[in-house]
Formats: C-alpha cells, structure tokens, sequence
C-alpha cells in the first residue's frame, strides 16, 4: 500500500500521516473535495507526478509516460509513498478522459494482471503447462499505455485529436497515423455524397489482419490493427461495427 | 444478365434495414451497377465510387483489403470485393448484421463470376465525365449492340427491354 506523507500542507485541515492508503483513494478524495494539489508519486525507483486543478485530473507524468497514460501507470503502483509537492501543472491539460474513467480502467488492468498470474501460479502447482492467457484488455483501454504491455497480436495503435495530431504521447505508428486520417476525410466525403450522417468508424480486413477506427464522442479517434479478433472487439463495439 | 445483376441486387432488400446496394469497379471506381432510392443522384455516386476504391487500397497488407464497413451515425457501408469490381451494400445502422452478412455473400457467390467488362465498356461510352448524369439512350449509344440498352436498365435501377 501506499503511505501518505503530509497529505495536507493547507493552512486549514489536518496534517496527517496514513497507511494502507492507495492512489484511487487519493484520487477520489482530490478530484471530490476540488482541490487544486500537485503530488509527487514515489514508488521504488519510480516517481511521478499527478496535478488535481477543481474536481479534475490535469496532468500526470510516470517515468517517461505522460497524460492518461501516465495515470493508468501510476495507479498500477501498489506500494510507495505521495506527498505534496510545489510544482504547477502545465497551461494545456494532457489528461484527456476522466478520473473515473480512469479508474475503471486501471482496475481492469490490475485484475487482468492478477487472473493472469493466478493462472500461472495454477498451472505451476498442477505441474501442467500454462492455459490459455486471459482475455486481453481492449485496445481502446490499452492505448493509454505502452504498446509492449499491448496484446501481442496486435500491431499497432494510434490515438489522435479531431486535427490528425497524436495524442497518445507519440507517434506509435506513422503509417497508421496516415491511414487513420485519410480515412477521416475520405469517409466524410462519402457520408456526404450519399446524404448520410458523420462518420462513426470503420472496419478494413486483409486476410487476417483487421483495422478498425472509431470517433469518439470527444472528438478523439482511436485505431488499432491487429490479427487477433479478440484485439478489436471492444473498439468495433464502440465505432458500432 | 445485367437484369439479373438488378434482380441479384435487389435480393439484398430482403433483409430489413438494407436500403440498397451498387457495384464498383475496383480499379477506376466507376459505378458499373446500382439498386440504390432514387433520391442518391448518379452524380453523387459517381465521386464516390472513386473513393470507396481509395479507402479498400488504403491499408497495405500482405493480402489486399477484402471487406470493409463504414459506420455513420444512422447508417454503414459494408464493401465486398468479389473478383473485379466491388459490392457496396448501404443499411441502417441497426440492420441484424448476420443477415447482412449471409446477404451479402449470397450476393457475391452470385456476382464474383460476372463479366463487369462488358459493363465498364459501356459505362465509358456513356458517360462523358465521372460528375455528369449518364447520357440519355441514343442512337449512338444504342448502336453498342445493344448493350448500352443493358447498361441503361442496370446502372438507373430499373430494367428495360433490350
């Protein structure tokens, strides 16, 4: 668990010292309460940051990760210690979606981890070579972190903002990138011509391999290929494929 | 047998939330066959033949694109190559995407055979730029052996005696 140190450095309030404390707590407590805090995030040799600007999560930053994908990083953390730290966030938030969802999806991560080395641990003791691997968390989730903790099936992701700029912190894949914004103009095109509504999304297979791409609600567009069908089920689902 | 690509065409309509369907060459993009609601305008459709070809060549792979969907907000695509020339199959959003599915490649089994050629050939003559309507019948599109007569009845939906 975490361990908390000076949690409140306000003039009014407790100072306080707390064990057993996570980062979901700290987050939940922060983005409820509308505080306005920067913390620094020890863990290890790890550090990171997390900054909370009125009910939101503004800005994060894990080791070489930045943005949600950072706080999907930080909030795998499970032991370490956070404490108040002087520094403001940047002008432009790189914090997309929210704390909550956040949360969620750090805690798939963390249960997928957790069936997956339950079954090794199972597969150990029987003596018996390892079973299947669990399902693999969705693409769209797993875009927040880095692409070796991705699916091995699946090639390449992408997410990028309504201008065609990356967002996800870098450019994983410029061919991707390419094909991901031509699309967007291209299939407007033909949404137009035919009298039909904006675009949502869309599907490409060749052979085994599948592209899919989804606009958001926030305008963001998220795409992935891969040759597992399992990789693009829940992106499909979502560009309602 | 171009109204029997109308009549192979049509059968998609069987399954509710279908709305219609054309045909695209795979090359060009130009819209060899249609059974699409009147109100789509051939004009329309001829910009975007050429863009449906651009989007399935889009994604290099080691096998080309062989299917593809777009999604709109109330309706989708679902493009099939078959042989030469592409299938294009517009629906509600809510259409029983099996039934599409089975529709959609009963339609091809029926299609990936045919000759589009011929078709294409016709459709040249015919059309003097890819934005315009395609040219009434004339006595010099007639003079194609009676093909432009086929190509008429398959690209507007309806069938004429040839």
């Amino acid at each position: 668990m975490l361990r908390s140190v000076n949690v409140d450095t306000m003039d009014t309030g407790f100072n306080a010292t707390l064990k057993g404390v996570t980062l979901a707590d700290l987050v939940q407590m922060k983005c409820l309460s509308g505080a306005a805090e920067c913390f620094r995030i020890t863990s290890g040799q790890r550090t990171g940051t997390l900054y909370f600007f009125k009910g939101t999560i503004t800005h994060a930053t894990a080791g070489e990760f930045v943005g949600d994908r950072a706080v999907v990083e930080l909030l795998g953390w499970t032991t370490g210690t956070f404490e108040p730290a002087a520094a403001s966030a940047p002008a432009n938030s790189l914090v997309r979606r929210s704390w909550q969802n956040l949360l969620l999806d750090a805690a798939q991560v963390r249960d997928e981890r957790n069936r997956h080395v339950a079954l090794l641990s199972q597969s150990r003791d029987s003596g018996a070579r390892p079973g299947p691997l669990p399902p693999k968390e969705s693409p769209m989730k797993s875009i927040t972190r880095p692409l070796t903790a991705v699916a091995p099936a699946s090639v390449a992701e992408v997410r990028l903002d309504a201008t065609g700029r990356v967002v996800n912190g870098k450019s994983e894949n410029e061919e991707l990138t390419a094909v991901t914004a031509y699309v967007l103009h291209v299939a407007g095109h033909i949404g137009v011509g035919l009298g039909l509504d904006p675009f949502k999304g869309c599907e490409f297979r060749s052979g085994e391999l599948r592209t899919i791409i989804s606009v958001e609600e926030s305008g963001e567009v998220a795409a992935v290929q891969s040759k597992s069908e399992a990789d693009v089920i829940e992106l499909r689902r979502r560009a309602g494929l | 047998m171009e109204s029997t690509v109308i009549d192979t065409l049509h059968t998609l309509r069987d399954i509710q939330g279908i709305q219609g369907s054309f045909v695209v060459a795979s090359g060009s993009g130009q819209i060899l066959a249609r059974d699409l609601p009147s109100v789509i305008d051939d004009a329309s459709l001829n910009q975007v033949g050429p863009r449906i070809c651009r989007l399935m060549d889009l994604v290099e792979a080691e096998q080309p694109t062989d299917s593809s969907a777009l999604r709109f907000a109330e309706h989708r695509i679902d493009v099939r190559a078959m042989g030469a020339a592409l299938l294009c199959v517009m629906a509600d959003a809510c259409v029983n995407q099996p039934a599409l599915r089975m529709a959609i490649k009963l339609v091809c089994r029926k299609l990936e055979t045919h000759d589009w050629t011929s078709v294409a050939a016709v459709a040249v003559t015919t059309q003097s730029t890819p934005e315009e309507e395609p040219a009434p019948i004339t006595s010099k599109s007639a003079a194609v052996g009676g093909k432009a007569n086929a190509y008429r009845g398959v690209y507007r939906g309806t069938r004429y005696p040839v």
